[in-house]
């Protein structure tokens, strides 16, 4: 361990010095300062056209008068100009001070492409929802998972990282939750081939190479992906190179890493009033007499010392990434290969994180009408490491004993209580956790107008996908965390996914007729196997998990599944002199998980636009308003997302021991069969408008949507008289109704100065139509008509109940079990609909959604000569969550240590705020929900672009400095570790790797050759 | 488009080794129930709030059971053991389904889980929905038959299981269900029904008296097996090792097996709590550390009551005796000594305590004396059934122990009950007189008296039968069906005789009321249950 960490000191020594040489060199070079205004063909100044050093990020925009300066720019520079709706122009300075430049439009070849499924289309051809995400997201951020840099920016997308583990990948959701069982996370396709159905994540794509993201929306977007359409597609499109000289780029920063927020544990003095408030409670001894209550706290209590348990399993962790890419090409093969090496060692003790990979995208054209290519990438995940449970470290009282005589780890620091652990001895483990990616994608595509020119416009594409994903975990336990016998396992699974596509287009333009086709035939295969070997009582720990087989007992299991499907689509677009459009899609899908009666079905959309603003009688206004388009479209999409074998009854193997041997038990599962299961369908309707005034300089997107989703594969909850809990059924309705804005402008720009802002809002409502047709709610599942998916379900907490209360009897037609010191709940309605004396189920109410229902993102942007600054922050507002950590204090608070700020009901202090100690202070089991809404700043970076003439004479084209800290600062009533994040209570879920949300700064550097 | 199902068995093949592994499912429901750890407290939920139990640390699941007024439909251990009830039966059903009359014996022995958890039901719920072949379809449309209706499933599936299943030694596993097992469950299930239709009283003689007449079963009256650790012979039937009728226990009728799963798989199903539940706390004390003899590591949720523990037993009964109902032990942590406060009523508190009248030193090997409070979950008498002890398992968060199900000890109270209800006082009697040879054996030997401890005809009442029930049976049945099913639960509740002040508030019985004799049926159920109305049982 020691020696791995000097390579990386070593490494990250090295970096600095290798950038401290370049920067000094620097500063030998020449500068050139190039002024001049760009028109279009009338003569009228163009604002905000882009001017840029060719092969750099280095640039500026024309002013208010269509001027611009650009400084530091190297004698034989080329200047690219561009402008939407205009030709790109590339201008060589060759020395020249002073370029004045007149701008041609084109119309025909509009600005960006953008990424739609089985193809590109022009922006402004678009008739669908479809939001790109801006592109600086994907560089200068410590991220390392992409859909973490795009939270809060990108409309209708809601990222949630409840998980700050390193490694750990965000959940995300388009417009709002269509499914009550069944996953709403969207579909997800890599360069044209699905990561989603494959084991994959969006873990194994580096955020360094992404050329591109698209978000699909609306159901016309999405019907094309038939039964993965439902909950969004995200398409994610790589660098690739293109014709010209080599560029080497050098990505990298590092930075440190710590805690955002520390729900800070109870003070020694906090401790004992409340293990002496419990003791009181229980009629139960401390130990010895008291103040304290255990045994191992004796040692440090005499001797006045006190453990920050917090402090001892966290440290400052770090974080660097280092991506090196080239990219170029000649005429017949372009090529883009880079290598990225990832490091994090995170804040709680144990949690490391590297990841290494390699990407190689690479056309070629072979002849004038067949063009091949390939992209193919390799993963590697490396999170190894005892993890130290933070749960425990909170659980600690600053009295427990850290280690035992001879120098070993306690095994329960706070003996005799064994509920806790000490929260170090996981850190003594060495597991390994790896997983890999392994991706060869290729397509082939013919042009059969380079063959034979009257079948121009027809391509005919094969995309193959084969992807392979193993995974292993190896696993032992011994005498470091006193398991006396020792046990060791090994995990191994993995994934083998080959995905087919055909894809024949015809595009024809006549006239002002625009005209093109896409079908497809495709289908897909994944199949999945995982082994399982345990071994328990070895001779000794030496081996750890190396040699199960020297185990005295041994334990295998196996798993394997099969997932198929097979795909048929069909598109046409028309277009009438880039003025009107249309979209007409239609998809057949089958697949294997659906019940025998019930494998295919069918997805129809369509979609119109109207560029309003080609409109002759607007040719008024177009100094003013310069785009202007609305959308509508309607289609249906499909949700298969429920896992194979649902259909089917199924049994549980496992073993039970009887005549000292092992017996194979059979088992119903939980879950009963349903042959006729089949997709959920969302059927949605979209309206949008593109707008831009001022030559862009303010310009958005306004998207209405409204969708309703039918029968949900809804996994309904059964009385246990069946002998099932439950079974997968094709039944019920929601639906989403929401607006989306994202604003773009510029709200200053001078010759060295600009402030640029980004809006983005989303808000969602979502609703459950019907559960079984006869319009009833399912309050055992918690499913309410007319209420969204996920609801708070709860009482009303009013308070606490007082000693006075109780002895005038005050309860007695209220809440007749209730004590003094317990949650006093309003008493809101009986059976008979009107308050009845009594607390129980009839007395909870829906309180409020678990899902915000609005989220917003403002980044704004100041550019001042060669520093930017952006500052990013991010709102999540009106959901609720159970609030854990309070639901877990009481009875528990006075055995442990707890959060100092969560405190406790006395007789003396009378609190209504806090119930008492006892363990039957909340007897009707109130989960107390609360306002989890929060306001971050989520990230602010402060960049510096070298001036290119200072770095150009040693062969660097551009150099780009940054300081980026992220997670900076939370607003929240939360109280707790952070409202995003997980945080499992003892015992359930993954309550042994809580972890806190991470505040990083990094520094970092992006060197172009 | 057709799924290959590479690993999982798909119920419908009916084959002998397909269908001995879905038996097999119904012995691991039997230990996935009564093994449960997901609620610690749930064992206790059927003996605290009883005439025998109080409660002791309790974990939560449990405090409806002893303060009544919060028994509510919503209680997770009501919840669990209504859906393991069903998931018996609904596996049952299938295999039943299946084999038809081509596989009798594995038909008798589904019937007979079937009818072991109708039989729970019929008890605790009274009413419940009847369904007697598998269900494939979602339903959610039940109702509650009346108990006549399910104890003649009952009665039915317990004949067949009689008449199909192997005797004892010929199943495939002493632990698998033979004919004694079932007549036994019979022979209580008769007696419940006898409360409504009396003619069922001789049917339970009969079948009690079919065991006992076998003569395949003796009372365990001398030690056996491994007797190098201090003992009795009564304590040796509840030592792990001793347990099984292969090790020497004559009186197991249904002994079922547990292993180390660290040393056979399929041993240690969940995490049985029964010694957390039974045991006292004492590693609480810094002289003691968890051993062998004293049964390892408890929990002390719940405690025996003062009617249990004070005046049950009459002197020189064995079932009493130190190694059976602990009430004493000594310091055990070796080179150990400490000064300690001894108060005027001789409990332990702080050598600087004002209440101190004396401070003494005590050290391994002396007495233990316990702080006055200590007695509601540290230390007090307690039953050393669930005692067991590993020592790579300090901890013991499980217990791995075989649990004695049924015994033939308690043939003998069944058998005495059907008699005292056909007023047959004399054979009751003479029935409980055969455990009572085996209590006072020693005692009779060592007094000179050969009558010590005996019963005649004129002593046997209801209530004596329960109150030599819970001598014999205390830790081992499950105490509130007992008073369920012989309407004694309100009454004998009154003899439980801890009461404050000398028991604190929260820790004695409050808030009976005689509908809680009765549980409430899980809230979800009736609210799941959508297409027709589930009854609620009336209080709740």
């Amino acid at each position: 361990m020691k020696m791995k960490k000097k390579i990386s000191l070593n490494l990250t020594k090295g970096i600095v010095f290798v950038f401290l040489w370049m920067i000094s060199l620097t500063m030998f070079a020449q500068e050139l300062t190039v002024r001049g205004s760009v028109k279009d063909m009338k003569g009228e100044p163009l604002i905000g056209v882009t001017v840029r050093i060719e092969g750099t990020t280095i640039g500026t925009i024309t002013d208010l008068d269509g001027f611009f300066i650009l400084s530091n720019v190297p004698g034989d520079a080329t200047l690219d100009i561009s402008y939407v709706g205009m030709k790109t122009q590339r201008i060589p300075v060759n020395g020249r001070t002073a370029i004045d430049v007149v701008m041609e439009e084109e119309p025909e070849m509009l600005e960006e492409v953008v990424v739609v499924g089985y193809g590109t289309q022009k922006k402004s051809d678009i008739t669908g929802s479809v939001t790109s995400v801006p592109k600086d997201r994907f560089s200068k951020l410590p991220v390392t998972n992409v859909l973490q840099a795009i939270q809060g920016v990108a409309a209708g997308i809601n990222v949630t990282q409840s998980s700050s583990i390193p490694g750990d990948a965000p959940s995300v959701m388009v417009r709002g939750r269509n499914s009550i069982n069944a996953s709403s996370e969207p579909y997800i396709v890599v360069d044209g081939v699905p990561l989603s159905k494959t084991d994959g994540s969006l873990n194994d794509i580096n955020p360094n190479d992404i050329e591109s993201m698209e978000i699909l929306k609306d159901a016309s977007a999405t019907a094309i992906y038939g039964t993965n359409g439902a909950n969004g597609v995200i398409l994610i499109t790589t660098k690739r190179g293109s014709t010209g000289k080599p560029v080497i780029r050098y990505n990298g920063y590092g930075g440190v890493e710590g805690m955002a927020h520390v729900l800070e544990p109870g003070s020694p003095e906090q401790v004992l009033e409340r293990y002496a408030e419990y003791a009181r409670i229980q009629g139960a001894s401390l130990y010895q007499g008291g103040p304290i209550r255990y045994e191992y706290e004796a040692e440090n209590y005499a001797n006045g010392k006190t453990v920050d348990w917090i402090d001892l399993v966290t440290q400052t962790g770090n974080i660097q990434d280092h991506n090196l890419s080239i990219s170029g090409g000649r005429e017949n093969v372009k090529y883009y290969v880079s290598g990225d090496f990832m490091n994090e060692k995170g804040i709680v003790k144990g949690y490391n994180y590297k990841r290494y990979s390699i990407r190689t995208n690479i056309d070629m054209n072979p002849t004038d009408y067949l063009t091949i290519g390939a992209n193919s990438y390799i993963v590697s995940h490396n999170r190894d490491g005892g993890r130290a449970n933070l749960l425990n470290a909170e659980a600690m009282s600053p009295y427990a004993k850290v280690y035992e005589e001879d120098g070993s780890l306690t095994h329960y620091p706070m003996y005799s209580e064994t509920l806790w652990a000490n929260p170090l001895l996981p850190a003594t483990l060495d597991p390994e956790r790896r997983q890999f990616n392994i991706s060869v994608n290729g397509y082939g595509e013919v042009n059969f107008g380079n063959i034979w020119s009257p079948l121009s416009g027809l391509r005919y594409k094969l995309n193959a996908g084969y992807t392979y994903v193993p995974w292993r975990t190896n696993e032992y336990e011994g005498k470091s965390v006193y398991n006396m016998t020792g046990w060791g396992k090994i995990f191994n699974r993995e994934t083998q996914t080959w995905t087919l596509e055909n894809i024949l287009t015809y595009n024809k333009d006549f006239d002002v007729h625009h005209f093109d086709f896409t079908g497809l035939y495709a289908a897909s295969r994944k199949h999945y196997q995982e082994s399982t070997s345990e071994g328990s009582i070895f001779p000794n720990d030496d081996l750890e998990w190396g040699n199960l087989g020297a185990a005295a007992t041994h334990k295998v299991g196996s798993y394997a599944d099969l997932y198929t499907s097979l795909s048929q689509m069909g598109r046409i677009n028309y277009s009438y002199d880039s003025r009107y459009l249309f979209t007409f899609t239609v998809r057949r899908d089958g697949s294997s998980v659906f019940g025998v009666n019930n494998k295919y079905g069918v997805f129809p959309s369509a979609a119109l636009g109207w560029n309003m603003s080609r409109e002759k009688f607007m040719e008024p206004m177009v100094n003013v308003l310069n785009n202007l388009k609305i959308r509508l479209s309607y289609g249906k999409s499909g949700n298969e997302a429920i896992g194979v074998y649902q259909s089917l009854t199924k049994m549980s193997t496992s073993a039970l021991a009887m005549g000292k041997a092992s017996h194979t038990t059979l088992t119903t599962q939980s879950s009963m069969g349903n042959n006729d299961l089949s997709w959920e369908t969302t059927t949605g309707f979209n309206g949008g408008i593109d707008f831009g005034f001022l030559n862009n300089r303010v310009n958005g997107i306004i998207d209405f949507y409204k969708t309703n989703t039918s029968d949900l594969l809804l996994r309904r909850s059964l009385p246990q008289i069946t002998g099932y809990q439950n079974v997968w059924a094709n039944m019920g309705k929601t639906s989403n109704t929401g607006v989306e804005v994202t604003v773009n402008s510029k709200n200053i720009v001078t010759k060295d100065f600009t402030w640029s802002m980004g809006i983005v809002f989303s808000w969602n409502k979502n609703k459950i139509i019907d559960l079984y047709g006869d319009g009833k709610d399912d309050i055992g599942n918690r499913w309410f008509i007319g209420h969204p998916i996920g609801v708070i379900y709860d009482y009303t907490m009013v308070g606490i109940w007082q000693e006075d209360e109780i002895a005038a009897g005050e309860h007695l037609n209220w809440d007749p079990v209730a004590q003094a010191g317990d949650v006093k709940l309003a008493d809101i309605s009986g059976p008979e609909g009107k308050p009845d004396g009594k607390i129980d189920d009839n007395d909870r109410s829906i309180l409020g959604q678990t899902s915000p229902k609005w989220i917003g993102g403002l980044t704004n942007t100041f550019s001042y000569k060669d520093f930017s600054l952006s500052i990013f922050i991010n709102t999540v507002q009106g959901l609720m969550r159970n609030n854990t950590t309070i639901g877990t204090a009481s009875d528990e608070m006075g055995r442990r240590n707890g959060p100092a700020e969560i405190g406790f009901w006395t007789p003396e202090n009378k609190s209504n705020t806090w119930r008492s100690l006892s363990n039957t202070s909340n007897r009707h089991g109130y989960g107390f929900p609360s306002d989890a809404s929060y306001t971050r700043i989520k990230d602010i970076t402060l960049s510096y672009n070298l001036p290119s003439v200072v770095i150009k004479n040693i062969g660097i084209s551009g150099i780009q400095l940054y300081l980026s800290g992220r997670n900076l600062y939370t607003f929240t009533d939360w109280i707790g570790w952070d409202p995003e994040a997980r945080y499992d209570p003892r015992g359930s879920g993954n309550w042994g790797t809580n972890y806190p949300v991470v505040r990083s700064y990094i520094l970092g550097v992006n060197v172009t050759f | 488009m057709d799924e290959r199902v590479y690993s999982y068995y798909v119920p419908g093949h009916a084959d002998a080794t397909t269908i001995e592994a879905q038996i097999m499912g119904l012995h691991l429901t039997f230990a996935e129930l009564w093994g449960w750890s997901g609620q610690q407290g749930f064992l206790s939920c059927w003996q605290i709030g009883t005439d025998v139990a109080s409660a002791g640390a309790t974990q939560g699941v449990e405090v409806p059971f002893y303060q009544y007024a919060n028994l509510n439909s919503e209680n997770a251990g009501v919840q669990y053991l209504w859906s393991k009830c069903y998931d018996f039966i609904n596996n049952a059903n299938i295999i039943i389904s299946i084999v038809g009359e081509n596989n009798k014996s594995a038909a008798a022995e589904a019937k007979f889980f079937r009818a072991y958890a109708y039989n729970i039901l019929v008890t605790l719920w009274g009413n419940v929905p009847l369904i007697d072949e598998a269900i494939t379809v979602p339903r959610t449309d039940f109702t509650r038959q009346k108990i006549a209706d399910v104890d003649q499933l009952i009665d039915d599936d317990l004949t067949y299981a009689i008449a199909n299943l192997p005797e004892v030694g010929k199943a495939a596993d002493e632990s698998r269900i033979n004919k004694d097992m079932a007549r036994q469950l019979a022979g209580e299930a008769y007696l419940r029904m006898g409360m409504r239709d009396n003619s069922y009283f001789v049917k339970a003689e009969q079948v009690l008296t079919d065991i006992i007449e076998s003569k395949k079963y003796t009372l365990i009256d001398e030690r056996y097996g491994d007797t190098s650790e201090a003992g009795d012979y009564y304590h040796d039937m509840f030592k792990w090792g001793k347990q099984r009728r292969s090790q020497g226990n004559t009186e197991a009728i249904w002994t079922f097996e547990m292993e180390y799963n660290r040393n056979v798989n399929g041993g240690t199903i969940d995490n049985p709590q029964h010694r957390r539940v039974w045991q006292p706390a004492y590693h609480k004390w810094d002289g003691m550390v968890n051993c062998d003899s004293l049964g390892g590591r408890g929990n002390g949720r719940l405690r025996l009551s003062n009617f249990m523990k004070y005046g049950l037993y009459e002197k020189g009964d064995i079932r009493n005796s130190n190694y059976n109902i602990r009430r004493y032990t000594y310091y055990n942590r070796p080179n150990w000594s400490a000064e300690i406060g001894i108060d005027a009523k001789g409990f332990r508190v702080d050598k600087s305590s004002p209440k101190a009248v004396r401070v003494i030193t005590v050290k391994t090997g002396d007495r233990a004396i316990p702080y006055e409070t200590d007695s509601l979950e540290v230390w007090y008498p307690h039953t050393t059934k669930w005692g067991a002890y590993d020592v790579t398992d300090d901890f013991g968060y499980a217990v791995v122990k075989d649990w004695p199900v049924m015994r033939f000890g308690e043939t003998y109270l069944l058998r005495a009950e059907a008699r005292f209800r056909q007023n047959n006082l004399s054979g009751a009697a003479e029935d409980i007189n055969k455990l009572r040879d085996r209590a006072f054996k020693i005692a009779r030997q060592q007094t000179g008296n050969p009558n010590l401890g005996k019963i005649s005809a004129s002593d046997i009442t209801l209530d004596f039968i329960l109150d030599e029930r819970a001598r014999e049976l205390i830790g081992e049945e499950n105490r509130r069906m007992t008073l369920v099913r012989t309407g004694m639960l309100a009454e004998r509740i009154e003899k439980n005789g801890d009461k404050v002040p000398y028991a604190p508030e929260n820790k004695v019985i409050t808030g009976f009321q005689n509908y809680n004799v009765l549980l409430p049926l899980p809230l979800t159920e009736i609210q799941l249950n959508k297409d027709a109305a589930l009854e609620q049982n009336p209080g709740y």
